[in-house]
Parts: C-alpha cells; structure tokens; sequence
C-alpha cells in the first residue's frame, strides 16, 4: 500500500491553482519525479530527464485542467507520453526506430546485463514499450494505461500482447531472478 | 513458463531488474527554475478604489456642469466634456484592473 505522508495530491493542486504556490508543486515535483523518470527512461534512455522535465512544466501550466477523477501520477504519465511524442516528431525519431517485426524472427539479445534489457526493449515499438512499462512496471490497469496513451483499449491490449511476444524471443534465456544459472 | 501468471511475473521481473533507483540529484531544482513565472494576477486594491471613487465623482462633477452650462457656449463646455470623459476614462480603466 502507498502511504503519502503530509497533504495529498488534491490538495497540493489545489495550493498551486489557486495561489500559483511553486512550494507546493515542488512537493508534487519530488512525491512523483521517480515514477515519470522511470517512465521517460522506458520510452527514451538518453531523454529521459528532459521529457520528464517538459511533463512537469506542462503539469504546471495546466494543472487547473486536471479533474482529478483519477490518480495524479496517471495524468503526468499522459503528458510525459505526449512529450516524448512531441520530441519524437520533432526529431523524426520514429523513422529511425525498428519497424514491426515478427517476434519468431528476432536474433535474441545478449541479456547477460542490465543495459542489455534496456538494449532489448529499445527494439520494440514506441507504443509497445509504453504499454508494458505502464501495465508492467507501473502497475496500472489495461483501462488506464488506454487513457494515459490515448488510445482504445483493444488498441491497448494489442500493443501488450505483441509487446511480451517481441520481449519473451528477444529475452528467451534471460533469467531476471539470476535462479536458473545458479 | 506459458501462462499468464508467469507470463506476467517474468515480464515485471525484467522490466524490474533494469529499474534504477532514481535520485532527485537536482531534478526538483531543475523543473522550478524552468517553469514559466507566475501569472500576474492584479488584486483591486485601495489605491484602486480611491482612483475609481475619484474617476467617478470627476465623471459626475463634469455631467452636472455640462448641465448647467446647458452646452451654450461651445468654449466653457469643451472642457467640462473632456473632464467627464476622463473621469469615465479612468473609472473604466480602474475596473478593468
């Protein structure tokens, strides 16, 4: 279970609304940089910081358009991810990226260290990468991560299936635990 | 290893094992000083209704002695329009501060 200690996210927002309170954003800086960092890494290793960066000013300068019916964090994903898209474009990144490939035909990575899972999930799909780091590493539902990515949920699904497929040929003899070289 | 249990735990274990702890090393510091300054939102404040409250009598003032001149004499009711005017002028000017 997630404790947050002193006042909550509504509140924090509401401080920043109304009196353009910089301490409080700050507090929503610190309580949530870790989850979107770790969300802009998966998308973009070498921008991360300044895609979380871009998400956190453009939290900051819409944040009276936030309806607070979901988690906070989940609204700072979708602009983080919006971002990235907007970085992405701008640098005509996505023609550089690996087109669709069938999973059986992908040459397995050497997964012996971490940079190289990193390695292996920079050769799926933007959206694929997205959807598992969300469903996967953030823990949010199928529903959710739609919403934060803008896209329906069978869409959504799609995105997650192909994304483990890619990721279980890429990764096939990995073991993440380190049990079964022992 | 094929069902969606261990599908899933394998999955969330390598998505895990390559997570880093990230440390706010200046982060915070960072976004702050590249947010956009603050909108600058005008309060109505005492110098504000004294201009206002002054606009209005000025504006009042001048109506009555445009009245009272009773605009015979182009020469005494040019002026007495134009402190009406400003006196409408600034009023409008205060309340839309």
């Amino acid at each position: 279970m997630h404790l947050v200690m002193g006042p909550s996210d509504r509140e924090l927002v509401a401080r920043v609304v109304v009196d353009d309170d910089r301490h409080a954003f700050a507090t929503l800086v610190r309580r949530h940089h870790g989850a979107v960092r770790a969300f802009a890494r998966r998308l973009d290793a070498q921008n991360a910081d300044d895609t979380a960066q871009t998400a956190f000013v453009l939290a900051w300068k819409h944040l009276d358009t936030w309806r607070g019916d979901g988690e906070l964090k989940s609204w700072l994903f979708k602009l983080t991810y919006r971002a990235f898209l907007t970085d992405a474009r701008r640098a005509h990144r996505r023609h550089e990226t690996v087109g669709d490939v069938d999973p059986g035909s992908m040459t397995p990575v050497d997964v012996t260290e971490r940079r190289d899972v990193g390695r292996a999930l920079a050769r799926l799909r933007d959206e694929e990468r997205a959807a598992l780091a969300l469903c996967f590493q953030e823990g949010l539902t199928h529903d959710e991560a739609a919403r934060v990515l803008d896209m329906p949920l069978g869409t959504l699904k799609s995105h997650v299936a192909r994304g483990k497929d890619k990721l279980r040929a890429l990764l096939g003899a990995y073991d993440p635990d380190g049990t079964e070289a022992a | 290893m094929t069902d969606n249990h261990d599908e899933r735990a394998f999955i969330t274990a390598v998505l895990r094992a390559d997570e880093a702890h990230l440390d706010d090393a200046g982060f915070t510091d960072r976004v702050l000083a590249s947010l956009p300054r603050p909108r600058r939102r005008r309060r109505f404040t005492l110098r504000d209704a004294v201009i206002a409250a002054a606009s209005v009598a000025a504006a009042t003032a001048g109506a009555f002695a445009s009245a009272h001149a009773g605009a015979t004499v182009f020469v005494s009711v040019l002026p007495l329009a134009a402190i009406a005017a400003l006196g409408i002028w600034g009023a409008l000017a205060s309340a839309d501060a």
